[in-house]
C-alpha cells in the first residue's frame, strides 16, 4: 500500500485505510474520501503542493500532509 | 411507511410526470423556450406582487438547506430578488439570510442557511443549521442537492431525513452533471427517498417554478405528509430503535425529534450528549451501553459504523438513481491541466494576479479623474483647517464622503467585478492550488489567497471573507495579513507621493517592501500564535464561462457592506479630527511623537499630524498635506522623506473602517493586539528603511 502522495499521476487506486482523529477522517469523508472510494490521481502541486484527485468525476485538492495519511492500493 | 403517506408520494410522483421538464438529462431546445417563458413570468410578475403583499403577517417558512457550493444562495436570490454573496468556493453564507416571496396566493418567507457538510458538529455552520430546523421548525426543508456529487451530497439529506422536517428535495446544477456524463433518474431517486425530487438548473431559473409549485402543494396537504427515516443495518437498526423508546418514555422536553437524538447519542455527538445529559443521565448511560454493543460487534468505534453505514446507503441510491456515460477529454480538462502545470501554473497565476490588480490601476486612475474634476467642481475637497466650526465640519464631512466615492466608485468596483469574474470561472481555485505551499509558511492554507487577494481592493470586505476559513486562529492569522494588504486607498498613497514626487520605481519598491512585509509579519504571527494549520481540503470546480450577471450581483454585496460601514465613519471621523486640528489638539499629540517621527523615522515634526489624519482614511494622508502646504510638497518634503511618510502611512496601522470591521468579527482583544502589531512594524521598517536609503540620496 502507499499513501496519495506517492500515487503516480493518471493512476486509479482504492482507498483502504485513512490515518488520524475523527475530526481528520470527517473532513474527508464529508468530501467523500473515504475507505473503499475509488480515486483516480489528476496531479500534484509543485514544492511539496497539495495533491489533486477525481472521486466520482469531481476533482479535490488536499493539502499534502494529509495525502499523506490517505493510503491507497493500486489498481 | 404510513398509509396516507404512500397516497401522497403517489399523487406527486403522477403529478410530476405531468409536468417534468427537466426529466432526467435531456435537453430539447423545445422544452427549453417553453422553461424560459415560464422563467420570465415568475421573476417579473411575482416578484412586483412581493412589494405589495409585504405588509401582510401570515408567512410561511421555506429553509434552504444542503451542503456547501450547491446553489442554495442562488435559489434564493431568484426567488426573492436579493443578493446573497455567490462564489466558486464554499463557506460564503454563514449568517442566515431572509427573503419573501409572495406565490400562488400564498407569503413565504425564504430562509437562506449556510451551507454544510453533515450534521457533525464541528463548525460554526453545522450547528446554525441543525438548531434553526430543531427550534424555528420552518414549514419545509428544501435540501438542495448538486447533481453532479449525488452521493456526497445524500450523506446530508440521509440526516435530514432523521430530522423528520417536511421536505422536498430540489436537485441542482443538472446542466454540470450533464457536461459530466451523469444521467440522473428523478423517479429513483424519489422512490428511494420517498420524498419529492425536483430538478433545476439555478443559474437559469430553470425548474425553480416547479420547485414552488411543489412547495405549495407539499404545505397545502401538509397532514398527510409523512418523512420517513432510512433504516439502517438490523444490528444498529435495533438499538436505535430500543434507545428511541428508550428517550420517549423518558418524556424529556428536547426540541429534536427522538430518533435523531437517539442516533447522534450512538455516534457520540459532543453537543446533543451534553444536552441531553442535563435532561437525563439514564438516556446517556443507556446510549453509552448500546454503543459499547455496537463497538462489539463491528470492532469498530460506534460513530464510525453509522456512518458508514449512511455512506452505503448513499451509495445504495445514488448508484440506483445515476448513470456515468463515457466522456471524451475535453477542453477544460486539458486547460486545467495546463494551469496547475508546475511551471506553466505559475506563471498563469502571476498573470491572474498581475492582470487584475493592472486592470484596476488603469481603470481606477482614468475614472478617479473625471470623478474629482466632477467633484472639485462644486466645492474644493482640500481640508480646510481654519474658518467657523460649521464650515470646518462640513467640509470634513464632505471631503470624507468624496474620498469614499472616489475611491469605492473607480478602485473597488471595477476591481471586485473583475475578481467576480475570475472567481466563477473557477481559475481562482487554481490560483489558490498553485499557492498553497508558499502560504503554509505563514500558516495557512491555498484557500486564504482568496481573502488576501480580495484586500488588495479594501481590507473590509477581505476581513470579512476570512469566514471561509477553519478556525479561529486561521482567521487571524489572515485578518492580520490583510492588515498589511496595499489597498486601493495605499496605492493612492503610493502613487501620489512617491511615484509623483520620488519616481516610479520607487513606488514600486514600496509596493514590493510591502508585500514584504505582510509576509514576514505573517510568519512571525504564525510562530507565535499558538495551534496547528489545517490542511487543504477544496474542491476545483470546473471551470466556466463566467456570468455577468452573477458578477454584477456579487460586486454590489461587496461594494454594498463596504459602503454601510465606510461611508459612515468616513465622513463622521474626518469632520471630527478636521475639527480637532482647526482647534489646535493635534498639535501637542504631533509634537509629543515627535521623538518617533523625527529622530526615528527623519519626518518633520507636521507629519505626526499627517499620520494621524491618515488612520481614519489612508489617502488623507495627501489631502492633508495639500492643505497645509499646497501642491508644492517638493518644498517641504526631501524625497527621503516621501518614501518613509509614504511607508509608515501604509503599515502604521489599518484604517478606521478595518479598525470597526476587526471590531465586530474579533473583538477587542484581537483588534489592539493587530493594531499594536501594526504600529511596531511600521516603526521598525520606516526607521529601518530610512537608514538604508538615506546614504543613497
Ligand atoms: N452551472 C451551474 N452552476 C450553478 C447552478 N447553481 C449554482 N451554480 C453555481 O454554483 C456556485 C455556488 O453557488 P452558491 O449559490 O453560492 O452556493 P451555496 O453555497 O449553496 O449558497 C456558484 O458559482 C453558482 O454560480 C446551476 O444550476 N448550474
Ligand atoms: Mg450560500
Amino acid at each position: 500500500m502507499i499513501t496519495l502522495v506517492n500515487l503516480g499521476n493518471g493512476r486509479n487506486a482504492i482507498i483502504r485505510r485513512i490515518e488520524g482523529g475523527p475530526g481528520l477522517k470527517n473532513r474527508l469523508e464529508v468530501m467523500n474520501i473515504r475507505e473503499g472510494k475509488k480515486v483516480k490521481k489528476t496531479c500534484s502541486g509543485p514544492l511539496r503542493g497539495p495533491v489533486v484527485i477525481e472521486i466520482d468525476g469531481s476533482k479535490i485538492a488536499i493539502g499534502r500532509g494529509m495525502a499523506n495519511k490517505v493510503w491507497v492500493e493500486e489498481i | 411507511m404510513m398509509e396516507l403517506g404512500k397516497n401522497k408520494t403517489k399523487k406527486i410522483l403522477s403529478s410530476l410526470k405531468s409536468n417534468e421538464i427537466l426529466k432526467t438529462n435531456d435537453y430539447n431546445p423545445k422544452t427549453k423556450k417553453h422553461q424560459h417563458r415560464r422563467r420570465k413570468r415568475f421573476r417579473y410578475g411575482f416578484n412586483s406582487f412581493r412589494k405589495k403583499q409585504d405588509q401582510d403577517e401570515s408567512y410561511i417558512t421555506i429553509a434552504l438547506a444542503g451542503n456547501a457550493n450547491v446553489g442554495k444562495s442562488v435559489i434564493f436570490n431568484e426567488l426573492t430578488g436579493s443578493n446573497q454573496i455567490i462564489g466558486n468556493w464554499p463557506g460564503k453564507t454563514v449568517e442566515i439570510a431572509e427573503g419573501k416571496l409572495y406565490f400562488e396566493g400564498q407569503n413565504i418567507k425564504i430562509i437562506d442557511l449556510p451551507g454544510i457538510y453533515s450534521f457533525y458538529t464541528y463548525s460554526m455552520e453545522e450547528s446554525v443549521t441543525r438548531e434553526y430546523i430543531a427550534f424555528e421548525k420552518p414549514d419545509l426543508v428544501i435540501n438542495v442537492i448538486d447533481a453532479s456529487v449525488l452521493e456526497r451530497n445524500l450523506f446530508f439529506t440521509i440526516q435530514l431525513l432523521e430530522m423528520k422536517v417536511p421536505m422536498l428535495i430540489c436537485i441542482n446544477q443538472m446542466d454540470i452533471a450533464q457536461q459530466k456524463g451523469i444521467v440522473i433518474d428523478t423517479n429513483k431517486l424519489e422512490a428511494a427517498l420517498k420524498v419529492p425530487v425536483v430538478p433545476t438548473v439555478a443559474i437559469r431559473g430553470e425548474g425553480l417554478h416547479e420547485l414552488m409549485d411543489k412547495a405549495v402543494d407539499i404545505l397545502d396537504d401538509a397532514y398527510n405528509y409523512q418523512i420517513n427515516p432510512i433504516e439502517y443495518g438490523a444490528e444498529v437498526e435495533r438499538r436505535i430503535k430500543s434507545l428511541t423508546r428508550y428517550i420517549e418514555s423518558k418524556e424529556s422536553e428536547i426540541e429534536y425529534p427522538s430518533r435523531w437524538v437517539a442516533i447522534k447519542l450512538l455516534e457520540n455527538d459532543p453537543e446533543i450528549r451534553k444536552m441531553v445529559e442535563s435532561e437525563s443521565r439514564e438516556v446517556i448511560g443507556r446510549a453509552y451501553q448500546l454503543a459499547g454493543e455496537i463497538e462489539k460487534i463491528h470492532e469498530e468505534p460506534s460513530f464510525a459504523v453509522i456512518a458508514s453505514e449512511r455512506y452505503a446507503m448513499a451509495n445504495r441510491i445514488s448508484q440506483g438513481a445515476q448513470f456515468q456515460k463515457k466522456l471524451k477529454t475535453s477542453f477544460a480538462e486539458k486547460l486545467d491541466r495546463m494551469v496547475t502545470h508546475r511551471v506553466y501554473g505559475y506563471i498563469i497565476s502571476a498573470l491572474v494576479i498581475g492582470g487584475l490588480l493592472l486592470w484596476t490601476f488603469v481603470v481606477g486612475d482614468f475614472l478617479s479623474g473625471i470623478l474629482s474634476d466632477a467633484f472639485s467642481f462644486f466645492q474644493p475637497i482640500d481640508p480646510q483647517v481654519s474658518g467657523s466650526i460649521v464650515s470646518i465640519l462640513w467640509n470634513g464631512a464632505f471631503g470624507g464622503l468624496v474620498a469614499g466615492v472616489t475611491l469605492i466608485i473607480p478602485f473597488v468596483i471595477p476591481f471586485y467585478f473583475m475578481l467576480s469574474l475570475i472567481e466563477n470561472s473557477g481559475i481562482l481555485t487554481r490560483v489558490a492550488f498553485m499557492m498553497d505551499s508558499a502560504m503554509h509558511r505563514i500558516g495557512l492554507h491555498g484557500k486564504a489567497l482568496i481573502p488576501l487577494i480580495l484586500g488588495y481592493g479594501c481590507n473590509v470586505p477581505a476581513i470579512e471573507s476570512t469566514r471561509i476559513l477553519e478556525n479561529r486562529r486561521e482567521r487571524l492569522l489572515a485578518a492580520f495579513a490583510i492588515t498589511f494588504a496595499p489597498c486601493s486607498a495605499r496605492t493612492i498613497v503610493i502613487m501620489g507621493l512617491v511615484a509623483l514626487y520620488v519616481n516610479i520605481w520607487w513606488a514600486l519598491a514600496l509596493y514590493a517592501i510591502d508585500i514584504l512585509v505582510m509576509l514576514i509579519a505573517g510568519r512571525i504571527a504564525y510562530k507565535v500564535i499558538p495551534g496547528e494549520t489545517s490542511g487543504l481540503i477544496m474542491e476545483m470546480h470546473s471551470f466556466k464561462i463566467p456570468s455577468l450577471a452573477v458578477a454584477f450581483k456579487q460586486t454590489w454585496k461587496r461594494t454594498k457592506s463596504l459602503i454601510y460601514l465606510v461611508f459612515p465613519v468616513y465622513i463622521i471621523a474626518s469632520a471630527l479630527i478636521q475639527a480637532l486640528y482647526a482647534f489646535g489638539f493635534l498639535t501637542p499629540i504631533a509634537n509629543f511623537l515627535a521623538p518617533i517621527t523625527v529622530f526615528w523615522l527623519g519626518l518633520p515634526v507636521f507629519a505626526g499630524v499627517v499620520l494621524i489624519f491618515g488612520a481614519v482614511r489612508k489617502e488623507y494622508t495627501i489631502l492633508m498635506l495639500v492643505a497645509l502646504f499646497g501642491t508644492n510638497l517638493a518644498a517641504v518634503l526631501t524625497p527621503v522623506q516621501f518614501i518613509i511618510l509614504a511607508l509608515v502611512s501604509m503599515l502604521f496601522i489599518p484604517c478606521l473602517s478595518t479598525i470597526t470591521i476587526m471590531l465586530r468579527d474579533f473583538g477587542w482583544k484581537a483588534t489592539g493586539t493587530i493594531a499594536i502589531a501594526n504600529i511596531i512594524t511600521a516603526m521598525l521598517v520606516g526607521g529601518i528603511v530610512f537608514r538604508i536609503i538615506n546614504p543613497f540620496f
